[in-house]
């Protein structure tokens, strides 16, 4: 059995009919990610409230709980349905009155109600809670042991796991022992017949442990002797014939079994020992009590032969170096496909995170994107990705990468040089992408549609994500000149022109004369452009590449400067030679070919960009000196970003405006998680 | 799948020792040790007042303690409400037996385990909105879809037919329809065919059923995913019928569905009296398909002997049991409830002249006064049961079938005030049952709780109060569906405290301004029209017992069917009622009245009281129901049995006097009634 499916709907951020959260969940690990404020915590609580939780926390549902519409009013009814699926003959026994039937599924409807009776929560019923099974609610309502039964297991967000392990009343570590079925074997105590030797003692239960410690103390002689002279040189000088008082030394407990047993357990701490040499090695830190507490609450869930074995756990990465959230991410997808060996179950985990290392370790249909109150589950069939894009990607959706999940706005792109000048560039035009929250992924040579595919759903009329997403791409077709200049052809006549190998275009390539060439470079450029839909927008060089097309619309100088600098870094690295040298030299040498270009503009950039083509002058060093060379610009004084942005290609300047469509203002700093505390 | 009998924990000696210090229970004999030990499916014949219900309780209070699962659970089902009532109060006073009230045991009717488990979830599925179970409720809903004339032309017709509107009944899942097992008597083109199946289905769409159609969606359930019964096996290991006698064929064939007594997986433990097997529906199909008890000896337990009685009764009733009780017959190996009380009595047979009931019930109140003193009569209730106990005033005395029901011993009796009724025909019944729940159990929210429930039936009468039924307390519902609305709320308040706490009289003057109020407070449930036009429902039923001679005059025992005898200073009540409603209860003294169905009842059972015939023995089939009336009777008394023949029976072949003696060898003791008074012979 496992929660196939939950329905939420005026509860916090989310809404009634279309603003209504619907998601459906996979039967073993689900991870809800997103950004701040996207709802990923309420969908945690609606389980919570709906399911109830085992550490039987005490849930109060607060006046914000209901939802405030668009106008403001705020609404009287909160709704939650989780559903149930997959449930084995003995659970579909055990709920068999408040199972529903569709087509040929069985399925466990769980209808949650809170219906706000007044303004003000002050009153004695302010709020009324009901909880029923079947469609609509109309089956019988779930008493207190089923409920118990469906509870989850949750572990709050920044969890001081060393204060749960730690003894104390009703410790969270005493809860979970109680439910170890193990916990009550052994031999009662029995005064006729005390434990012979050391193997009756080892056979003894818990209790029968304390029963005979509390029989050995009462006849310890320290004790004995103490007590006595209590009673007999003092107490019986105070008391009246016939009233006579009596003292006696016992160690308090008292009780039933069941209470008596949990004071035992409550007496009870979990540390952690150093593995090799068992020495309990001091305090361990937060991070280390945390996998610990995570571990127990599995122990638990993975034992226990009855009940909803699903645990909900807010930022697992909480406390945790990037390399243990990734082996913490492996051991709980393994817990949740591992069939448990005595419960023959196995767990399902619904996680909610901020980290782009566990999202990335995560496969990517357990995914569920939270945005704007709306969850996109990224299981197939939903978005536009593709079996092999699946496979594909997570082999190459890496941490860094996996930050596109939590971005206001990515721009996907296909080298370093994009990925380290965008940033200065958007900055100069007066874009600070990070202040936006926008994220962008470098997915190197391949896979740009892949990524990008992720925002896209497969329904067209489906709510779709909020986040805008470019794909910056380059149009890789040379001005006629360049095949020559670049060596790559000698003359109009060479034969490479008709080699079916060649693996490169040039204007000409695409025909004759100039209109012919217009029409047939459009469709060119909406080929590359034709998976663009929904918040994804490809946006494709004007020209060539990003170099060539800088160079061409007003940055010449600077980008071969920059590549100048580039084919020397070596040097300069090594302080053999000086920059402004390089410099001074590349400022010539651009002069001299700036005049002997004649000003035939693509020639003079086709010159530029030779010098990263044939000379090889890496296109991510040239790039980081050309962010150093624009950014110098910037701080000149009476910099007019206008007049900068004029300067760069169309292309760039459209990828920076798509990106902040949505997020017109910078977000609110991060407002963390104390809104759900 | 794991054989059941590991599933139900092994029931040891030590248990039983505890459970009878727990319960206070006599030594066990060795049948009543083997029920409750048993681990296998089983079939218990136990005799009237041999403790079936303590057994079963005590069984299930040894199970409860040692119950080891969380999410399989104990079923245990009855007939009635008043047998699962009884189970449910009984396991209620101890500790360990509150256990098995609550999930994942279950403790019900069969119609309610069917509601629960089959049909309810099956018509959730299919869309159907909280249904309305309730024959009443339905077959005015019914009723209402059609036009007045269009309702005449289908009952006018039925009527000729011999049958009636109020027997329409769905039969199958897609909702085809009968009278109650009987085809519909005409064919699908005609007119009230249509008429008939429009109502059925805009009742059904609407949501409102039958009792009984409730085991077609359990079919349906079962007929569209067969594991449920296997489902149901996981979650029930052990099933405990009581009252099996009693089941229907309808009833029977689901249980033996769900609940097979052939399969491992499963322990049926069946608990009844073969010999009691008398039905409130002269219709209803005993079950046939499952007979019980089971044919195999080494299946069966019986037990025998009663605590109820002594040996005295035990040999009076003996013969009328129709299979034989044991070996040696029914035992009596009481009575041990009340002390002070004599050991034996004088078990008299009161003959009365055919055209006069007049002084019966006083000849038997006087015999019950001097026969017990007033603290043994504190202690035990004095009955006078018949078989037949509607009304039929148009049975004059002089006619050939009087006296032929109960009212013929006393005009002030109505048949439809009978407190097990869970359906009353009319408000005022509702009221004058809550009276009787406070004034009897001293508690006052069952008493609330069944006014809530007349007026949540009283606002489905109205419009629609399906909102109404989702909470388990029916007041608690109430309350919450008011709670905007002040004015009535306050209303329903003030009359509940006139009518539970200031006991203002119930007459048909008073009746009028609660008859306000009421209606009131059901317009509101429902948001039905202010005025609706309703209802008989409201009205002032015709017959008022307060009215009539004998009944009682103070507020606070204002219990109806109760006959009031006195003698000197003291006083008798004789509680009247059907021999069907005092099933399964024990009495101080019993008097069984003649009644006529299709015959004089004393006349067709002479021969089994004069010894001349012994259980079944060759019974037809109306004899057989007479036995299983008389016998049900017979074994209620646990001091003394009266029986009230009519002159005419004893007049044969044999001479009157004749008659006298047989039966005064045989135990009795013989009063003739003349002219109101009795001559004891002997």
């Amino acid at each position: 059995m496992y929660l196939s499916s939950i329905i939420i709907r005026n509860f916090r951020q989310f809404g009634d009919g279309d603003a209504a959260l619907d998601i459906t969940f996979n039967s073993g690990v689900t991870a809800l990610v997103g950004r701040n404020d996207s709802g990923k915590s309420a969908v945690i609580d609606a389980i919570r409230y709906a399911l109830l939780t085992r550490d039987q926390e005490f849930i109060r549902i607060q006046p914000e709980d209901f939802h405030h519409d668009r106008m403001g009013k705020q609404a009287t009814d909160i709704f939650i349905r989780c559903k149930m699926s997959g449930l084995d003959d003995n659970e579909k026994g055990a709920f068999a009155e408040y199972l529903s039937y569709e087509g040929n599924e069985v399925s466990l409807l769980i209808n949650w109600t809170a219906k706000r009776l007044t303004e003000s929560p002050g009153g004695r019923r302010w709020i009324d809670v009901s909880v029923r099974s079947g469609k609509d609610g109309a089956g019988p309502a779930l008493e207190a042991s089923v409920r118990q039964l469906l509870s989850s297991t949750y572990l709050r967000p920044l969890r001081d796991a060393e204060r749960e392990m730690s003894p104390g009343r009703s410790s969270r570590l005493s809860q979970i022992l109680a439910n170890v079925p193990e916990i009550g074997q052994g031999d009662d105590f029995n005064e006729a017949a005390l434990p012979v030797n050391a193997e009756a003692v080892n056979r003894l239960s818990l209790l029968g442990l304390s029963d005979y410690l509390r029989y050995s103390i009462e006849r310890h002689e320290g004790i004995s002797s103490a007590e006595d002279a209590i009673n007999t040189q003092y107490l019986s000088l105070l008391s009246l014939t016939g009233d006579s008082l009596r003292g006696k030394i016992d160690v308090t407990e008292g009780g039933t079994s069941e209470s008596r047993l949990r004071q035992i357990l409550e007496r009870l701490e979990l540390g952690l020992l150093d593995a090799t040499s068992g020495s309990q090695r001091g305090r361990y830190g937060l991070g280390s009590n945390n996998l610990l507490y995570m571990a127990c609450e599995l122990l638990l869930l993975g034992r226990e032969p009855e009940g909803l074995p699903l645990l909900l756990i807010e930022e697992p990465e909480a406390h945790l170096h990037p390399q243990r959230q990734l082996r913490l991410m492996e051991f709980l997808t393994k817990a949740a496909t591992n069939i448990a060996k005595h419960t023959k179950r196995t767990v399902q985990i619904i996680l909610s995170t901020h980290s782009p290392n566990l999202a990335s370790k995560i496969p990517l249909q357990n995914i569920v994107i939270l945005d704007e109150s709306r969850a996109f589950p990224l299981v197939r069939g939903q978005t536009r990705l593709e079996t092999s894009d699946y496979r594909f990607l997570e082999r190459f959706l890496d941490v860094t990468k996996a930050n596109l999940f939590f971005a206001h706005g990515v721009i996907v792109v296909e080298g370093d040089a994009e990925a380290i000048l965008l940033p200065v560039l958007a900055n100069l035009m007066g874009t600070d992408l990070t202040e936006y929250g926008i994220s962008i992924v470098n997915v190197g040579s391949t896979g740009l549609r892949r990524f990008s595919r992720i925002f896209q759903r497969r329904d067209d009329g489906a709510p779709r994500l909020s986040v805008p997403v470019a794909c910056v791409a380059d149009f890789d077709v040379m001005p006629d000149c360049a095949p020559e200049i670049l060596g790559l052809v000698t003359g109009k006549d060479d034969p490479t022109w008709h080699s079916p190998k060649r693996r490169w275009k040039a204007v000409c390539d695409f025909g004759g004369d100039d209109n012919t060439q217009k029409q047939e470079l459009n469709n060119w450029r909406t080929r590359l452009q034709s998976n663009d839909g929904q918040s994804v927008k490809t946006f494709v060089a004007d020209h060539w590449t990003l170099e060539y097309d800088l160079a061409f619309c007003g940055l010449a100088e600077e980008v071969y400067i920059a590549a100048s600098l580039a084919l020397k870094d070596d040097a300069l690295s090594e302080e053999r030679k000086q920059r402004a040298e390089v410099e001074a030299t590349a400022r010539t040498a651009y002069e001299e070919m700036e005049t002997a270009a004649k000003g035939n503009h693509a020639v003079l950039c086709t010159q530029v960009y030779q010098l990263f083509h044939s000379r090889r002058a890496s296109k991510a060093i040239g790039a980081q000196y050309l962010a150093d060379i624009l950014a110098e610009v910037g701080k000149a004084a009476g910099f007019d970003t206008a007049a900068f942005a004029a300067k760069l290609p169309r292309y760039i300047v459209d990828v920076i405006a798509h990106v902040r469509r949505s997020a017109s203002a910078p977000p609110a700093p991060d407002s963390g998680n104390s809104s759900n505390a | 799948m794991p054989e059941a009998s590991s599933q139900a924990p092994e029931i040891t000696d030590a248990d039983i020792d505890w459970v009878r210090a727990l319960m206070g229970l006599e030594i066990l004999d060795p049948p009543r040790r083997t029920f409750l030990a048993a681990r296998n499916t089983l079939d218990v014949s136990a005799c009237p007042g041999s403790g079936k219900t303590t057994l079963i309780v005590a069984k299930l209070a040894i199970l409860a303690r040692k119950w080891p699962h969380r999410t399989k659970g104990i079923c245990v089902l009855s007939h009635t409400n008043v047998a699962r009532e009884e189970i449910q109060r009984r396991l209620g006073s101890t500790v360990v037996g509150q256990r098995l009230l609550d999930y994942p045991h279950f403790i019900d009717t069969i119609h309610g385990f069917v509601n629960r488990f089959l049909a309810l979830p099956w018509l959730n599925s299919k869309g159907f909105p909280s249904p309305t179970i309730d024959n009443d409720v339905t077959t005015a809903y019914r009723r209402g879809v059609l036009a007045n004339a269009d309702y005449r032309t289908v009952q006018n017709f039925l009527t000729q037919k011999h049958s009636s509107f109020d027997h329409l009944q769905i039969c199958a899942h897609n909702l085809h329809f009968d009278l109650g097992g009987k085809p519909f008597p005409a064919g699908p083109n005609a007119k009230s065919f249509k008429l008939a199946k429009q109502a059925i289905e805009t009742a059904a769409h609407a949501g409102y059923f039958c009792y009984d159609e409730m085991f077609v969606w359990g079919h349906a359930l079962l007929a569209n995913f067969p594991a449920v019964a296997l489902w149901l096996r996981h979650r029930f290991p052990l099933v405990i019928i009581d009252e099996m006698q009693d089941t229907f064929e309808a009833q029977g064939a689901i249980l033996q569905a769900v609940f097979p007594r052939t399969l491992p997986d499963v322990i049926v433990q069946r608990v009844g009296d073969p010999n009691q097997a008398i039905f409130d529906d002269s219709d209803a199909e005993p079950n046939k398909s499952d007979p019980f008890p089971d044919s195999d000896p080494t299946r069966c337990v019986d037990i025998p002997s009663s605590h109820r009685f002594g040996p005295e009764i035990a040999a009076l009733a003996s013969p009328f049991a129709v299979a034989p009780v044991g070996n040696h017959g029914l035992c009596g190996i009481g009575p041990k409830a009340i002390t002070g009380a004599p050991t034996t009595c004088d078990h008299a047979i009161f003959i009365f002249p055919s055209n006069s009931t007049v002084g019966v019930l006083d000849a038997y109140g006087k015999h019950v006064l001097t026969t017990f003193d007033d603290g043994t009569l504190a202690k035990g209730m004095v009955t006078a049961v018949g078989a037949v106990h509607q009304d039929a005033s148009d049975i004059a005395p002089g006619h050939d079938q009087f006296p032929k029901s109960v009212p013929h011993y006393w005009s002030g009796y109505t048949a439809d005030i009978c407190r097990k009724d869970p359906h009353p025909k009319s408000f005022v019944q509702y009221v004058r049952a809550a009276q009787a729940i406070v004034r009897d159990g001293h508690d006052l929210a069952p008493g609330v709780e069944r006014i809530a429930s007349g007026l949540v039936r009283l606002a489905g009468h109205i419009g629609n109060a399906g909102q109404l039924k989702r909470k388990a307390r029916t007041h608690r519902a109430i309350i919450d569906a008011l709670e905007a609305n002040t004015a009535v709320l306050t209303t329903y308040r003030q009359m509940i405290k006139k009518v539970l706490i200031d006991w203002i009289p119930l007459t048909e003057k008073n009746w009028g301004t609660v008859r306000t109020d009421i209606l009131a407070i059901a317009c509101a449930l429902c948001d039905g029209p202010t005025n609706p036009n309703v209802i008989n429902f409201l009205e002032w039923p015709d017959t008022d017992p307060s009215l009539a001679v004998g009944a009682s005059t103070s507020a606070h025992d204002a219990s109806p069917n109760v006959y009031h005898v006195s003698h000197g200073n003291r006083r008798v009540n004789i509680r009247l009622g059907s021999i069907h409603s005092v099933k399964g209860q024990t009495h101080l003294a019993t008097l069984v009245l003649n009644t006529y169905w299709h015959d004089h009842s004393f006349r067709r059972m002479l021969p089994w009281l004069l010894g001349d015939k012994v259980n079944e023995g060759g019974a037809k089939v109306q004899d057989r129901k007479r036995l299983l009336q008389t016998y049900v009777a017979m074994t209620r008394p646990s001091h003394m049995i009266c029986l009230a023949v009519p002159y005419s029976i004893c007049s044969g072949a044999k001479s009157f006097s004749q008659h006298i003696a047989t039966l005064s060898a045989r135990g009795w003791r013989v009063a003739e009634i003349i002219d109101g008074a009795p001559v004891w012979h002997g």
